[in-house]
């Protein structure tokens, strides 16, 4: 019983230890998030920190289709591209919640698509950049969306190492980027383009040789709609309107059947954007786009070139739309 | 629930504290309940297979040990082998065979497709009680008129989804006496379960960001990012197994129980052969001992020839395992391929080495180790990718298309470090294992302090949402 007692005592020692390193990584954690705000800001901040009057949300597929510059030209408007590669639909409504807190844009150019309200789309891949926001886990929103995640993750946000998850290294490789070289350094390349380049959030993508690429069929059995994504949606665009923002709903190309249009959770978005008197420029499976597959560098992505191509039909909608929104 | 979900740690602990207060007579049936609720979590239809193969194996092997006559007793054996493979053969490589056979007379597939779900760790029951039914037959181990002990064995929970696969023989003494844990068995599975959480989720699934994120979309990867992602799968493989393993030996040795190690640093190996007895071990040791002595020593007349033919087969067999693809059999001949040509190269290779006095030196092990590292790496390109097709494309990238490489800092700057730990680790273990001791130091400041470390790095650089052991799909 003796050997028991010691050894969970020692047990007790070492858990104890790790609470109060925890306290201490959470007191740390914060004065780097500070610096590094200041010097050599992450996505996030980055994005929280602008006042544009154009707001495109998306994940991949809009960060690297919508030039920002060519729609802030053509509209007279300042545009920033705040499209996320892995930003799904939860991502960014907690991305448009949190830009809410800090100021209201003209307006919010939403890309969304066929996996925006399905069920069948993992919570796994919502949450796959989730580490963006762990700074922000204090903010009502974003406690109660990572909350509801699963059953323990109110439990596992308590811990702040847990909340700093695969971040701080990061945060110390780019404040020692910043104060020994002197240069300004991203999670990655795109990350880094968006920082320093002066696309104001448009990352092109690269044109390659482009084999087997053939159109994708979708299965509507695969497709239900999740209820629970639908009330976030709606929670969002109520919250849009209330602060005065008109939100516009968009749907770039990809190198699909066209049968994809007729799944439930393209029908759903019709039928909110018509409802909530929405705007929806729908190009999915425009021709002009499609038609030609070296605009295309997978089913779901455009080229640079491919991207310059859809900004000759989209922008001159855009504008219509625009005019009578 | 798997090893690495925050259910587990909470629930855990609770089954290690009931363990420990049931009484004994009744904890091997403890063990059976806490391992079927567990494989329920998962997969609670499949619950059934298991069972009806738990059923088959223990009504077989009584079978065949209330049987005097020989012959009649193999050809019990034979007949409860097939019983037993059918599932597996139904669930794991019915569509395969069918696709291959419709392929190979030129029809189309009139049978339906099967489109069930792989039950989880089929194969490894699967083997577990094909390897007891064999042991019976050669009584190497007697019969088991416990059907508790039976049912525990193929369902025990920490070996049941990725192995390793266990004998009889090793098991059901320790399931027939099932003391309380001691301090030590808990100290021991505790540090055991910390080391495999660090190898699976702070090296395995970070090096598994990249070699995915490049491994998913060949075609837009050149040869450069390909031939880094291909070096690194194989240390994430082995990250992510012997991780996996190591769990597994933490948590039954929690509850005094203790299985076989599976990984015991393979790339250390200075041969193809040594890293075959280093790798998944588990499963090597199960072919040797059920194929390849067996047709070795059928085929002994034929000398060299006839070990050529077994290690043939017991890598044939062992692709086969791995999954129902062209690309996991090619992996497996690759094998066999390599292992026979150390067969016939191996007195020549000894007779240099005693020649130059190259045993021993450094310099000599350490290029032997990337050699080895380096063909092990290629055949792991078939074991990754979907089709021979797709195989063929990142080798010929590999060699033709050398641009910029694709650069994922946070995974390789967080994957990299954690892997300079594990190297440090493995090589303290294979060469200075009486030196810098961290978990096992003497000094009790030095094992706290290494404890904290690890635990703050698996919090901290952990890939900590919810991922899949690769071998699940086995």
């Amino acid at each position: 019983m003796k050997n028991y007692l010691i050894w969970g005592i020692k047990f007790f020692t070492i858990v104890v230890c790790l609470i109060v390193i925890d306290w201490g990584v959470g007191k740390v954690a914060d004065f780097v998030l500070k610096v590094r705000a200041e010097k050599s800001p992450s996505f996030m901040e980055n994005i929280l920190s602008r006042r544009d009057d154009v707001i495109i949300i998306g994940s991949s597929t809009a960060n690297h289709t919508y030039i920002s510059n060519e729609i802030r030209d053509s509209i007279g408007l300042s545009v920033y591209n705040a499209g996320r590669d892995g930003g799904f639909f939860v991502y960014q409504n907690c991305l448009i919640n949190l830009i809410l807190d800090n100021y209201s844009p003209k307006y919010i150019l939403w890309e969304i698509g066929e996996h925006s309200l399905s069920d069948n789309f993992g919570m796994d891949r919502e949450f796959q950049e989730e580490t963006d926001f762990y700074p922000y886990y204090s903010n009502p929103y974003i406690k109660d969306v990572f909350d509801k995640k699963d059953k323990y993750n109110r439990l596992r946000m308590k811990s702040n190492m847990y909340k700093d998850n695969s971040n701080m290294l990061g945060d110390i490789y780019c404040l020692t980027s910043y104060f020994v070289f002197r240069t300004i350094r991203g999670e990655d390349e795109s990350e880094k383009q968006r920082l320093i380049g002066d696309n104001n959030g448009f990352v092109p993508l690269i044109e390659k040789e482009n084999r087997d690429l053939s159109k994708k069929r979708f299965s509507i059995t695969q497709d239900n709609i999740n209820d629970k994504k639908v009330d976030m949606l709606m929670a969002t665009i109520d919250r849009c309107r209330h602060q005065g923002v008109k939100v516009v709903f968009t749907s770039s190309p990809r190198y699909y059947e066209s049968n994809i249009l007729h799944t439930k959770c393209f029908v759903k978005l019709n039928e909110v954007a018509s409802r909530e008197g929405i705007p929806y420029i729908n190009f999915y499976t425009n021709d002009k786009i499609i038609s030609d597959r070296r605009n295309f560098r997978d089913n779901d992505h455009l080229y640079e070139q491919g991207a310059e191509n859809f900004m000759k039909i989209f922008i001159p909608e855009l504008k219509r739309v625009l005019l009578y929104y | 629930m798997t090893f690495t979900s925050f259910e587990f740690l909470l629930y855990f602990p609770v089954a290690v504290l009931l363990y420990n207060i049931v009484p004994q007579r009744f904890r091997v049936w403890y063990l059976l309940v806490v391992s079927y609720t567990f494989y329920a979590m998962m997969q609670p239809v499949y619950l059934l297979l298991l069972a009806g193969v738990t059923g088959m194996t223990y009504g077989f092997a009584r079978w065949i040990a209330k049987t005097d006559d020989d012959k009649k007793r193999s050809r019990i054996m034979v007949c409860s082998i097939i019983c037993v493979l059918l599932p597996l053969f139904f669930f794991k490589y019915y569509n395969f065979v069918n696709e291959q056979i419709a392929a190979l007379i030129g029809v189309e597939v009139l049978m339906p497709k099967m489109g069930w779900m792989l039950p989880v760790g089929i194969s490894f029951y699967t083997f577990m009680a094909i390897g007891y039914l064999v042991d019976v037959n050669n009584e190497e181990v007697e019969v088991e008129k416990n059907i508790g002990i039976v049912g525990t064995f193929l369902s025990f929970f920490p070996i049941v989804l990725s192995g390793p696969i266990e004998r009889a023989g090793n098991m059901f003494p320790q399931f027939k006496s099932l003391n309380r844990s001691t301090p030590a068995d808990l100290t021991a599975g505790a540090k055991m379960m910390l080391w495999g959480y660090f190898m699976k989720l702070c090296v395995a699934d970070r090096l598994g960001l990249y070699v995915d994120a490049v491994f998913e979309n060949v075609a837009h990867h050149n040869g450069t990012t390909l031939l880094l992602a291909s070096i690194l799968n194989p240390i994430r493989l082995y990250a992510d197994f012997a991780g996996y393993s190591i769990l597994a030996m933490g948590v039954a040795r929690c509850m005094g129980i203790r299985i076989i190690e599976n990984f015991h640093r393979p790339f250390f190996a200075t041969s193809m052969s040594e890293l075959w007895h280093r790798w998944h071990i588990s499963l090597i040791k199960w072919l040797t001992d059920y194929i390849y002595t067996p047709l070795n020593f059928a085929f002994r007349g034929w000398k060299k020839w006839g070990m050529v033919v077994a290690l043939m087969v017991t890598f044939f067999t062992s692709g086969v395992w791995h999954g129902a693809a062209w690309t996991y059999i090619v992996w497996g001949l690759i094998h066999g391929v390599l292992l026979s040509i150390e067969t016939f190269t191996k007195d020549k290779r000894a007779n240099f080495e005693n020649k130059y006095r190259l045993v021993g030196r450094w310099w000599y092990t350490a290029i032997w180790c990337i050699v080895i590292f380096l063909l092990f790496a290629f055949s792991q390109i078939f074991g990754y990718c979907t089709d021979l097709k797709e195989a063929g494309v990142v080798i010929g990238k590999i060699f033709t298309d050398s641009e910029n490489l694709f650069m994922d800092q946070s995974s390789l700057i967080y994957g990299g470090l954690m892997l300079f730990i594990l190297f440090l680790k493995d090589l303290r273990d294979e060469f200075f294992p009486k030196h810098f001791l961290c978990f096992n130091s003497k000094y009790i400041v030095i094992r706290f302090l290494s404890f904290i470390f690890i635990t703050i790095l698996v919090i901290w650089c952990g890939v900590l949402n919810s991922s899949q052991f690769i071998y699940f799909k086995f």
